[in-house]
C-alpha cells in the first residue's frame, strides 16, 4: 500500500457499522504512521476518500495535523498533499486542520 | 380540564411555590420572565418543598426551554424536592410535548388517544431520544441524520458536516460530563429548511470539567492558551468564561492525545459557517451564542442561577444560500 505514489484508501480503515464515518473510533495511531511512512518514501501524501462519508474534525486533526510535531514538516505535507475521489472537499478539512496545528506550534 | 400529575413525592408542609409561564416559552426571548421566576425558588430551596410549574397559559414551548425545565426538574430532584407540571389535557401543548417525546422524558401521561389531531406536524418533531449511557456516536450520529433525510433534504456536504458535529458533541458530552441522563432531540422545520438539535447532559458542567486540575496540570494541555491568571478567573468567575476557553481551537482539558479539542470549535467556526448556523452553549450559569460562523459570540451572557448540567442546540441551514437567518430567529 505505501510503495511510492500509491494513494492511501481511507475507506479500508472505517470501523464497521460506522457508515462511512471516520472518527476517533479508527485506529488513528495507524493510519497517521502509514500516512507518515508513505511522506518518508515518496515525498508526498496521496489520499483516496472514496467511499468517505465524513470525517470528523477531531480525526482531521489527529490523524493528518499530528503526522509530525515539527511546523515546517507539516508545512511540506500542505504543499505535497494530493487527493482522489474528493468530492465533497476533504480535502479543504485536512489542509485546515494542518494549519491550525502549525498555527498552535508556531 | 386542568391535569396535574406528581412526578415525585416531597414534604408538603415545607411551603408551596408556584412557577406560572404564558405565551411563548424559550430561554431568550423572554428571558426576564423566564429566568426571574425561578431566581426565587433557587435562592430559597429547602428540602422538601413542593414546586408546581403552570403551562396551563403556554402557547408554545421551544425545545431549549423543554431541556431547560428538565435541567431544573434534575436540581429539584436532586434537592429531594417535589415538582408538578400542570398542563391543560389535550391541549396544544401536551400534543407537542408527547409528539417530542418530552411526555415520556418528564414521566407524565401521554396526549389522550381519542383527542389525537394534528396540531402539531408531526414532520416537525423528529425524535427525541433519553438514556443513561450513550454508545456509538458514529453510528448514532448517521442514524439521526438518515432519518432527518427521510423528512428533510439537504445537500451531501451539509450532510457529511452535520455527522461528523454530532458525532463530536456526543463525544464531548460521554468523555467529560460525567452525566447520569442523556437527552438528544432532532427536529426539523421543512418550510424553511432549516434542522435543530439538541443536546442536554445533567453533568458536572464545562467550567468544573475545565477547572478540576490545578492550573499546573492543565498548563500542560492548554500550553499558551491559557495564563495562570485566565485560569483563575474561569475557575472563580461565571461558566460563560469557561465556555468560551473551552470552544476555542486546541483547548482541553485532557491531554491532546486522547482529546484535540477541535471538535466544537470546529462546530462553531465551520460548520456554523456553512450552514448559516446558531450554536448555543448553556452550562451551569453561562450562555453563549454564536452564529455565522463567527468566533465572537452574539450572546455571551451569566444566567442569574446555575442549571446542572450542558446543553447544546445547533440551528442549521440544510440548503445554505437560499435563506439568511435574521437575528429574531436567535429567539428561539
Amino acid at each position: 500500500m505505501t510503495r511510492q505514489g500509491d494513494s492511501i484508501v481511507l475507506e479500508k480503515f472505517i470501523v464497521r457499522g460506522d457508515k462511512g464515518v471516520l472518527s476517533t473510533n479508527c485506529d488513528v495511531a495507524s493510519i497517521r504512521s502509514l500516512f507518515r511512512n508513505q511522506f518518508e518514501v515518496s515525498n508526498k501524501i496521496v489520499i483516496d476518500f472514496k467511499g468517505i462519508r465524513s470525517i470528523s474534525p477531531s480525526f482531521a486533526y489527529e490523524c493528518f495535523a499530528h503526522i509530525y510535531d515539527e511546523k515546517n514538516k507539516l508545512e511540506k505535507i500542505l504543499e505535497n498533499l494530493e487527493v482522489e475521489n474528493d468530492t465533497l472537499g476533504f480535502k479543504n478539512k485536512v489542509i485546515k486542520a494542518i494549519q491550525r496545528r502549525i498555527m498552535v506550534l508556531s | 380540564m386542568k391535569w396535574a400529575l406528581s412526578l415525585f413525592k416531597g414534604d408538603e408542609n415545607v411551603g408551596i411555590v408556584t412557577v406560572k409561564l404564558e405565551g411563548r416559552v424559550g430561554y431568550l426571548n423572554n428571558t426576564e420572565s423566564f429566568f426571574n421566576k425561578f431566581i426565587e425558588i433557587f435562592e430559597n430551596i429547602k428540602e422538601g418543598q413542593k414546586f408546581i410549574i403552570d403551562l396551563t397559559k403556554v402557547d408554545f414551548i421551544y425545545p431549549n426551554a423543554l431541556f431547560f425545565l428538565l435541567s431544573i426538574r434534575e436540581t429539584l430532584r436532586n434537592q429531594k424536592c417535589n415538582l408538578d407540571i400542570l398542563i391543560d389535557e389535550g391541549s396544544e401543548v401536551h400534543e407537542y410535548l408527547d409528539y417530542s417525546g418530552f411526555c415520556k422524558a418528564f414521566e407524565i401521561s401521554s396526549y389522550p388517544q381519542n383527542k389525537k389531531k394534528t396540531l402539531v406536524k408531526k414532520s416537525d418533531v423528529l425524535e427525541l431520544e433519553f438514556g443513561d449511557k450513550i454508545t456509538n456516536y458514529t453510528k448514532k450520529a448517521s442514524d439521526l441524520v438518515d432519518f432527518l433525510k427521510t423528512r428533510q433534504s439537504m445537500s451531501l456536504l451539509v450532510e457529511s458536516e452535520i455527522i461528523s458535529s454530532i458525532e463530536e458533541i456526543l463525544r464531548n458530552i460521554d468523555q467529560h460530563s460525567e452525566y447520569k441522563k442523556y437527552y438528544l432531540l432532532g427536529q426539523s422545520y421543512p418550510a424553511s429548511k432549516r434542522i435543530r438539535f439538541v443536546f442536554y447532559d445533567n453533568g458536572i458542567g464545562i467550567k468544573q470539567h475545565m477547572t478540576r486540575n490545578i492550573y499546573d496540570d492543565m498548563h500542560k494541555t492548554f500550553k499558551r492558551f491559557v495564563t495562570q491568571e485566565s485560569f483563575e478567573k474561569m475557575k472563580t468567575g461565571p461558566a460563560n468564561l469557561a465556555i468560551r476557553e473551552a470552544a476555542k481551537y486546541a483547548v482541553s482539558a485532557t491531554n491532546y492525545k486522547d482529546n484535540s479539542g477541535a471538535g466544537i470549535n470546529y462546530i462553531i467556526k465551520e460548520l456554523s459557517s456553512i450552514t448559516h448556523g446558531v450554536v448555543s452553549i448553556l452550562s451551569e450559569d453561562g450562555i453563549i451564542i454564536w452564529k455565522d460562523g463567527s468566533e465572537s459570540p452574539v450572546y455571551n451572557q451569566k444566567l442569574p442561577y446555575p442549571i446542572k448540567g450542558t446543553i447544546v442546540s445547533l440551528t442549521l441551514d440544510c440548503e445554505p444560500g437560499t435563506k439568511i437567518i435574521t437575528r429574531g430567529e436567535l429567539n428561539d
